[in-house]
């Protein structure tokens, strides 16, 4: 699928962008069956990060069922803040969600090798973010045993959703998105889903991955299809990318709202979202690669590229806030100009100012080739850029509904220990689905690894055998076990 | 919801209760609950249809003024007060504490059975019992002495209760007004011959009070209100209104200058206005500007008739009243603005706080026998230093007549409880010459009441051989028939105008009773210790602590510093910035006689050198509670404090009073000083005040009386930048409205005649016509809040400040927490914007403008777009309508009003089994059957009383005719004691509201959203001194 | 080298294949499933439509309305002016049955017997006998309720009778049922309909059964349909308002 590689010549590094990416260290397909198959199965270390997945999730549960039992009341909502935490991280996962299609999607039709060994991951990310996410709208409802007023479905009350409503183009757009990318995850799981049945020994596993291969045979018939379907699937999801978000954002800019009624808010939010998926991909992988041992198949080339790709869009969401200042600056209307001042000098200042050196200052440091090479920092970044998106999206949200239109309503807002626990409650959510994943689908397209690395024929003549047994070290060999 | 009732031995009220459940409604249920039973009357009552309401005229006794009031009831209860048209008295209009008798009708706390407290334990015993155990205790205490301590009221009760206390050798009865100006009594009896001669402000070409707030419940605060209003709705030629006083009222921010003078040296600037003392003194003494002291006093001397009015709170309160009286003589007052002839006669027979006191000595010196106290309640308003509960205790026999369980009446050993006056026959002497009835609008609440004070005085006395002949009569009620001028015939006509002309003879009676020896002991100005003068009032709301237990005074802000459930400690901004005083910061405020520790408000309307703390709050309790529950209130159980509501809500400032009167035996308020200190703990105000600037975003427009004349100026309509200005046609105009009602919406409309909306053609009364609207005068506006307790009364509003309606687990709980966390359910509230002074200096004068802000029912409403399910949506009547049962509870819609109107269930404060439930029984027979009461995860919002709208339209239906103009109107605008609101059809021009729509002073707020509001605001007038600058729009 | 290399061996087993293509359609199926349970649940096609309680007293309407002709609006007479219909209080009942006792003769109602429900209801009104008024243990007879909206719907009887709408409409032939049921579902889609597509005067005689005549005079005996103003000749639709604040307030 991804281009075939292509010899070099020693010591240059390959042009990551293109195509043209190696794993040298990866010698045959025995060798990925045998490593990228290795992280499946369970471990004592992955029973523990799970079960505190799972407490995590439950705290976020009960939370909601109290609150559910009790009345919204029991979060920290004050009028006027009628949107808090809740709304900021719904908006906060669907940003996540986006870089996984990004790379598996839009890079793939750009033919940018460096996705190979992480779209796999990222595309999982993005199912469950988005679950994650649409979690969100039915959980800030006032009554949530309603929530089916949102779906346009016939009914004897002859009513519709009122589809001048941003939040019903919510529904369909996270509806649409979590259909798509999770049909994207699986058919691309497909072909190694049918590896994994064939190597499985348990017959009740092997029975659930004969199910899930869809009786995949790996004929040439069969691949024909598959890769016009994936090319396909990848092109119907590229636009989603875009629109997804963008509708999200109508949230806010449909809105009157001082600090949300602004026309720059879709490109504003998609940035903004593909950088924090790109942080979110980095706090899973970086960690994954080195559980896994897999640092010779996501390579410092890979990560080097992403590095790249998240300064470009940590720049483009940056000028976004300068539109904004500039705009209400601009605009003369005092609402907008309080507001904004309000924003950077008000209540909620700490906020903002976290938000702009987590998303502008920090991924600054990007420039150097060093860093972006180097996986600690960018781990530890993109724990910032995480935190900085989330209150982008809080600046967002709190202080324009603090600081609105009419004086004498004007608020603040204290959250909850429910608004923290309900916060909590998603992380452990996403990663405990994330978790049950990775110990039971393969965290790399195998199928894909296996066209990249040098054809076995190329060794197989000349009874040059043995060197596949000993391993040959390559020049430009990196991030290979020696 | 449920409507489980038992099957056998139902009684009518049961089935009330039936019907009322079934129709007060939770939004939240589903349609296929269980059913339940429908238990039928036995017999039905004449004259009432299921579903209907019938109206009694009857009298207020919320205060001594005794307005009428006309009272709704619904299948057997009273839901709803407002005033009675036809009354000379407050001519249909009833203030917020009138307005709340209701909750004192149905308050959860009333006292249920008589009570006898055995060695500390109270016991309930029956109605014949406690007649029997009085009648013997009289026995005991004749020759004694007897003393009877009743609420002033006028009319005949006090007649028939001297002629009972006289039968047992008793001297007459205490009729106290502890909050009523005794000075300004003696002043006007000395002056004018009588106690309270009318006021006319609407003649008058200048006003000038001496802390005479007239506006927060000195005299009779409705109708003087109401003709304020009038006077300053002249707009031409209208008075100029100057307050002379140390901190400034609502009334004091309603006048166009104020004179911030020291504490008691109002004397000296009322003797300079008369003409008594020199300019230069008083200049000196009060801390003014001489020239401006010297421009008032010319500007009286130019303006004729005058009319000031004093009500200062010092000793000197006698002294000051006489001088004021001089400058109404020489201001040619007595005649035009002050009108002895139509004398009020509400405050006649009032006895002062100097001869309560003397009472008091006579207990303490053992020389009263037996003791009754009944409406009032001494423990808890008279000065500590005074020692009551010592001297009371030194009574051998205490009974209370009173419903609630308050202070003094737990000092007792027998309680009879009383009825409340919504359910008794009485009435007053409202002004000379006229007779206010008061009948019950209902059965009692709890029938183990047998009947009232008066009744049960009469069962004592027929168990009294001398007296039982005297008594022959059953009840009150025929006792009253008998006094009544022309008997029971012209009763029965006079009773459904709730009004007649003649007297009863009560007054005169209490005129005439002997005067009971007095302890007036004056204290010189600024006794004690301290830097501050501490300033004490009435509040406007609870007055001296009788309100303290409706939860809807509780939550209803006070009009001048927008704080509910809860004391505070007014301070000058410049002071507190000198003292490192924040807002919410906790202070001791220490006198001689004590410390009280409440939290700081710094307000620009108070002296620099004094402090101002409102009387009301701090009913506590020494006795122990029983373990209480508020969602299930078990009936035998009493909650001494006065109650859940009021128990441990702020402090009583009269803890820390020295016992002091004025030369006219009134309690003098403002006599000590007193030192303050921070505590170091500061808390959220609860409070519903944002920002009290405008940041000149033009909510609250004014302009000077002098540009009405001229053409418009540029800055009177002020362009905020990007608007686009309209020329005013209500809301029909808007796409939404157009769309929704079809061509006609469009003003454009060729074929207005032919209908092409949504309704059908034949339908005669085609919603599409009308266009509801609303005009608000903020001209006429004083800030009272009447109408916001009106809407909490029409359209079932849960009061959420309770200090339980919190959340379960790991909730902070006190009074007032949901107000602190903004979450105040008022569809209609008083925003209080000042303007001026911006750096908070004392010495510079500033402005006030109370903005009436509620749902403005947009032609274009930008909450109408977001709701994803309908919920909210424009009718073709040109309502903005919320569907409890559609919403979801998504809040979009409220975070898309640029108004902030829409407001939301954060808990089931409707659901009777949830722990917040706003109406515990029988709070909740007060429910508009009408309107249903609002689940969890609701938004509301005013409704422009949808529900009038449809009952009007229903009838006119079932009369086949269509709307007659200004046949009906809404809560607030009906209640509103100025007449600033008027509500109606701006489609049709016969609508009073269509009319003042395109007076000259009407704006919109935030026009420049286009949201084409269907409320049309009136700009405020001021009148400025001479050479002052015109106020911002 | 092994199989997974070259995974073509899998060619010699289609039907095994088929096979497993057809597990496939399993879950699938499954999420159909489940969206028509959903659908259902929430279509609100659940509603006490035909329910017919036991009454504490049999009440007869066939007798009183069908057979003597009484009008409706003399029990429930209310229901022309008031939200509320009005149930009848007790005393109403014994207004007459203090002189129509237990004890039938034979008349065109049937022939001679014991009525048990008379006997009930004397019970109820604790009527010593024939003549007799009430008692002082009176109590009202607890009927268990039939027809009831949710209470955030208000719902004027007086409006629907003043407009014509006869009270079978809604009711179903009360005067031809032994025990009263729930004749119309009452659900929201049930009301704006007869709004929005109208309602003639005649549909609601023919509801009510008394088509066969359609004179004014008729009308008048109609149970509920004496207060109709309306012209009946015409068959023309009378439409209504439907928009949701008509009701939901």
């Amino acid at each position: 699928m991804a281009a075939t590689a292509t010899p070099l010549r020693d010591g240059e590094r390959p042009n990551i962008a293109s195509a043209a990416v190696r794993f040298p260290a990866v010698r045959d397909y025995d060798q990925v069956d045998r490593e990228i198959g290795g992280t499946l199965g369970p471990s004592l270390g992955w029973f523990a990060a799970l079960g505190i997945a799972i407490l995590c999730m439950l705290v976020g549960a009960s939370a909601w069922v109290y609150q559910i039992r009790e009345g919204l009341g029991v979060a920290g909502f004050q009028p006027p803040v009628m949107w808090a935490v809740y709304i900021t991280t719904f908006v906060f996962w669907v940003g996540i969600g986006h870089a996984g299609t990004l790379i598996s999607a839009i890079l793939y039709l750009f033919r940018a090798g460096f996705r190979t060994s992480i779209y796999r991951v990222s595309e999982a990310m993005t199912v469950f973010a988005v679950m994650t996410a649409g979690l969100f709208p039915i959980l800030h409802l006032g009554r949530p045993w309603k929530f089916f007023y949102l779906i346009p479905y016939p009914n004897w009350r002859l009513i519709w959703p009122n589809p001048k409503s941003p939040l019903v183009w919510d529904v369909f757009a996270i509806l649409t998105y979590l259909t798509i990318s999770s049909t994207f995850l699986y058919v691309g799981l497909i072909p190694d889903i049918a590896i994994l049945r064939d190597r499985e020994k348990n017959p009740i596993r092997k029975a659930i991955y004969a199910q899930l291969a869809l009786g995949w045979r790996n004929s040439d018939r069969e691949w024909r299809h598959f890769t016009r379907a994936y090319l396909f699937l990848a092109a119907f999801a590229t636009p989603l990318v875009l629109s997804v978000h963008s509708v999200v954002s109508f949230d806010f800019a449909m809105a009157l709202t001082p600090g949300w009624h602004a026309t720059i808010f879709p490109p504003y939010f998609v940035a903004g979202a593909i950088f924090s998926g790109i942080g979110m991909v980095f706090t899973i992988v970086i960690p994954l690669r080195k559980f896994f041992h897999l640092e010779h198949y996501i390579t410092l080339n890979d990560l080097d590229a992403a590095a790249k790709l998240c300064l470009f869009t940590s720049t483009v969401v940056g000028l976004a806030y300068v539109t904004e200042f500039q705009i209400a600056w601009m605009s003369g209307n005092r609402f907008e100009i309080d507001y904004f001042w309000n924003r950077v000098f008000g209540q909620w200042a700490w906020a903002a100012w976290i938000m702009l050196i987590c998303n502008c200052v920090l991924p600054l440091s990007l420039w150097s080739q060093k860093l972006r090479r180097n996986p600690t920092w960018l781990f530890m970044l993109s724990l910032t850029i995480n935190l900085g998106m989330w209150f982008e999206r809080f600046v967002i949200i709190v202080p324009s509904l603090a600081h609105e239109f009419e004086p004498w309503q004007w608020g603040t807002y204290r959250p909850t220990f429910i608004d923290y626990s309900i916060l909590l409650g998603s992380f452990g959510w996403f990663f405990m689905w994330f978790l049950l994943f990775i110990r039971q689908l393969p965290v790399m397209a195998m199928s894909e690894i296996k066209e990249i690395i040098p054809p076995r024929m190329r060794f197989a003549h000349a009874g040059l055998e043995h060197d596949l047994t000993e391993g040959t070290v390559y020049p430009d060999d990196t991030g290979a076990p020696h | 919801m449920t409507q489980d009732t038992t099957t056998s031995g139902v009684k009518r009220r049961e089935f009330l209760k039936v019907l009322g459940a079934s129709s007060a409604a939770i939004a939240a249920v589903g349609c296929s609950e269980p059913t339940g039973k429908l238990i039928p009357y036995l017999v039905s009552p004449d004259e009432t249809v299921p579903g209907v309401s019938t109206y009694y005229a009857t009298t207020c006794r919320e205060c001594s003024a005794a307005c009428g009031m006309i009272a709704e009831t619904r299948d057997g209860r009273a839901i709803k007060l407002e005033g009675n048209p036809e009354h000379p008295l407050n001519h249909g209009a009833l203030c917020a504490r009138g307005q709340s008798a209701l909750q004192g009708l149905y308050n959860p706390d009333r006292l249920r059975v008589p009570m006898v407290n055995e060695g500390g334990t109270w016991k309930p015993i029956t109605w014949d019992d406690a007649v029997a155990r009085l009648a013997q205790a009289l026995g005991g205490a004749r020759g004694k002495g007897g003393v009877f301590i009743n609420q002033h009221e006028s009319g005949s009760f006090p007649r028939f209760l001297d002629g009972w206390l006289a039968g047992y050798g008793f001297e007459p009865h205490l009729s106290v007004d502890f909050e009523a100006d005794s000075a300004a009594i003696e002043a006007n009896r000395r002056t004018y011959g009588v106690a309270w001669p009318a006021l006319s402000f609407s003649d008058a070409k200048l006003i000038i009070s001496f802390g005479a707030d007239f506006l927060d419940g000195w005299g009779a605060s409705v109708p003087q209100q109401l003709d304020f209003a009038d006077a300053r709705a002249k707009l031409d030629g209208a008075p100029r209104f100057v307050y002379v006083g140390p901190r400034r009222s609502l009334t004091g921010l309603n006048a166009d200058e104020w004179i911030a003078c020291k504490p008691g040296s109002e004397l000296a600037i009322a003797n300079a206005f008369a003409g008594k003392g020199s300019i230069q003194q008083a200049a000196t003494e009060s801390g003014v500007d001489a020239a401006q002291l010297q421009r008032i006093a010319s500007e009286i001397g130019a303006s004729k008739p005058v009319l000031a009015l004093s009500g200062v709170g010092g000793a000197d309160a006698l002294e000051v009243a006489l001088a004021v009286a001089a400058i109404n003589q020489a201001g040619g007052a007595v005649g035009a603005t002050i009108k002895p002839a139509q004398a009020i006669t509400s405050f006649d027979g009032m006895t002062t706080t100097a001869e309560l006191l003397g009472q008091v000595e006579r207990m303490r010196a053992g020389q009263v026998g037996i003791a009754f106290v009944r409406g009032t309640d001494p423990a808890h308003y008279l000065p500590r230093a005074i020692k009551f509960a010592e001297a009371f205790a030194k009574v051998p026999v205490r009974v209370s007549f009173s419903s609630y369980p308050d202070e003094t009446t737990e000092l007792c050993n027998l309680v009879i409880p009383d009825l409340h006056a919504l359910e008794s026959w009485g009435d007053a002497a409202p002004i000379r010459g006229t007779i206010s009835l008061q009948q019950p609008a209902m059965d009692p609440v709890y029938p183990t009441i047998k009947g009232g004070t008066a009744d049960f005085l009469i069962a004592v006395a027929k168990k009294d051989a001398a007296l039982a002949s005297r008594y022959s009569v059953d009840s009150y009620r025929t006792w009253l028939i008998a006094a009544f001028p022309g008997g029971a015939p012209a009763l029965a006509t006079a009773l459904p105008h709730g009004i007649a002309n003649g007297s009863m003879g009560g007054a005169a009676a209490a005129a005439a009773r002997p005067a009971a020896p007095a302890t007036i002991t004056v204290q010189p100005k600024g006794t004690g210790e301290g830097d501050f003068f501490l300033i004490t009032y009435p509040s406007p709301l609870l007055g001296a602590g009788r309100g303290a237990n409706k939860p809807w005074l509780q939550e209803l802000p006070d009009p001048v510093t927008k704080i509910c459930w809860s004391s505070w400690v007014e301070i000058h901004p410049e002071t507190a910035e000198r003292l490192g005083i924040d807002r919410g910061d906790f202070l001791d405020v220490k006198t001689s006689n004590g410390t009280i520790r409440a939290p700081a408000f710094p307000y620009l309307g108070v002296h620099k050198d004094a402090i101002a703390i409102p009387s009301g709050q701090g009913h506590r309790s020494q006795a122990k509670l029983a373990p209480f529950e508020p969602k299930h209130h078990d009936a035998s159980q009493v909650q001494w404090g006065y109650g859940r509501y009021a128990r441990d809500v702020g402090v009583n400032v009269f803890d820390v009073l020295p016992a002091s009167t004025n030369a006219a035996g009134g309690f003098a308020w403002t006599v000590t000083k007193a030192s303050i200190s921070k505590t170091g703990d500061n808390r959220i105000l609860p409070s519903t005040e944002g920002s009290a600037r405008q940041h000149g975003r033009g909510i609250a427009q004014a302009m000077n009386a002098s540009d009405l004349t001229n053409p418009p100026r540029p800055e009177e309509k002020e362009v905020l930048p990007g608007d686009a200005s309209h020329e005013f046609l209500p809301g029909l105009r808007s796409p939404v409205a157009a769309d929704a009602q079809g061509e006609l919406g469009a003003p454009t409309a060729q074929d207005q005649g032919t209908h092409k909306g949504l309704y059908d053609p034949n339908d005669p009364r085609g919603m599409t016509r009308r266009r509801w609207a609303m005009t608000i005068d903020l001209a006429r506006c004083t800030g009272c809040s009447a109408c916001v307790t009106a809407c909490y009364a029409e359209n079932n509003i849960p009061t959420v400040g309770a200090y339980w309606q919190v959340a379960s687990i790991w909730a902070e709980s006190r009074p007032g927490l949901n107000i602190e966390r903004g979450r105040e359910m008022n569809w209609i509230r008083l925003e209080r914007y000042f303007e001026g002074n911006l750096d908070g200096k004392f010495g510079v004068d500033f402005e006030t403008r109370f903005v009436p802000m509620l749902c403005q029912h947009c032609g274009n409403a930008p909450c109408e777009p977001v709701c994803p399910v309908y919920a909210t949506y424009h009718s073709p009547d040109g309502l903005n309508v919320q569907v409890y049962n559609r919403c979801v509870g998504t809040r979009y819609c409220s975070n898309n009003c640029p108004y902030k109107v829409r407001y939301f269930n954060w808990f089931g404060y409707g659901e009777a089994d949830r722990k917040q439930y706003a109406f515990p029984e029988p709070l909740n027979w007060q429910l508009n059957p009408d309107v249903t009461v609002r689940g969890k995860g609701v938004m509301e919002k005013c409704s422009f009383c949808v529900q009038r709208i449809r009952e009007a339209e229903n009838r006119a239906a079932l009369e086949h005719r269509d709307l007659v103009p200004n046949e009906f109107t809404t809560a607030c605008a009906q209640a509103c004691p100025s007449r600033a609101i008027t509500w109606g059809d701006a489609a049709d021009p016969n609508w009073t509201v269509a009319q003042l729509a395109h007076d000259r002073r009407a704006y919109h707020v935030f026009e420049e959203l286009n949201t084409y509001t269907a409320v049309v605001y009136l700009k405020k007038v001021n009148h400025p001194a001479a050479g002052a600058p015109a106020p911002r729009a | 080298m092994n199989k997974f290399t070259n995974s073509r061996s899998f060619d010699s087993h289609p039907i095994a294949m088929t096979k497993r293509r057809q597990w496939t359609a399993i879950p699938g199926l499954l999420a159909l499933a489940i969206g028509a349970v959903m659908l259902s649940a929430y279509s609100g096609a659940s509603s006490s439509q035909h329910g017919s309680p036991v009454q504490p007293i049999a009440f007869p309407h066939t007798v009183h309305v069908q057979k003597l002709g009484m009008n409706c609006l003399y029990c429930h007479n209310a229901a022309n002016k008031s939200m509320d219909p009005g149930l009848p209080a007790v005393s109403t009942c014994i207004g007459c049955h203090n002189m129509i006792g237990p004890q039938r003769p034979a008349s065109d109602l049937g022939p001679a017997r014991t009525s048990a429900e008379i006997q009930k209801l004397y019970k109820f009104a604790d009527v010593a006998g024939m003549g007799a008024g009430m008692g002082a243990n009176a109590k009202p007879i607890p009927w268990v309720r039939i027809h009831k909206l949710p209470e955030y719907v208000h719902f004027p009887h007086t409006r629907h009778i003043n407009a014509g709408v006869t009270c079978q409409t809604c009711h179903g032939q009360i005067q031809k049922m032994d025990r009263v049921y729930q004749y119309a579902t009452l659900n929201m889609g049930w009301c704006v309909s007869c709004h929005v597509n109208g309602y003639s005067p005649k549909e609601g005689l023919e509801a009510a059964g008394y088509a066969d005549q359609p004179t004014s005079a008729t009308l008048a005996a109609a149970p509920g349909g004496s207060a109709a103003p309306v012209a009946l000749a015409t068959g023309e639709r009378k439409k209504a308002r439907y928009d949701c604040a008509n009701c939901h307030y």
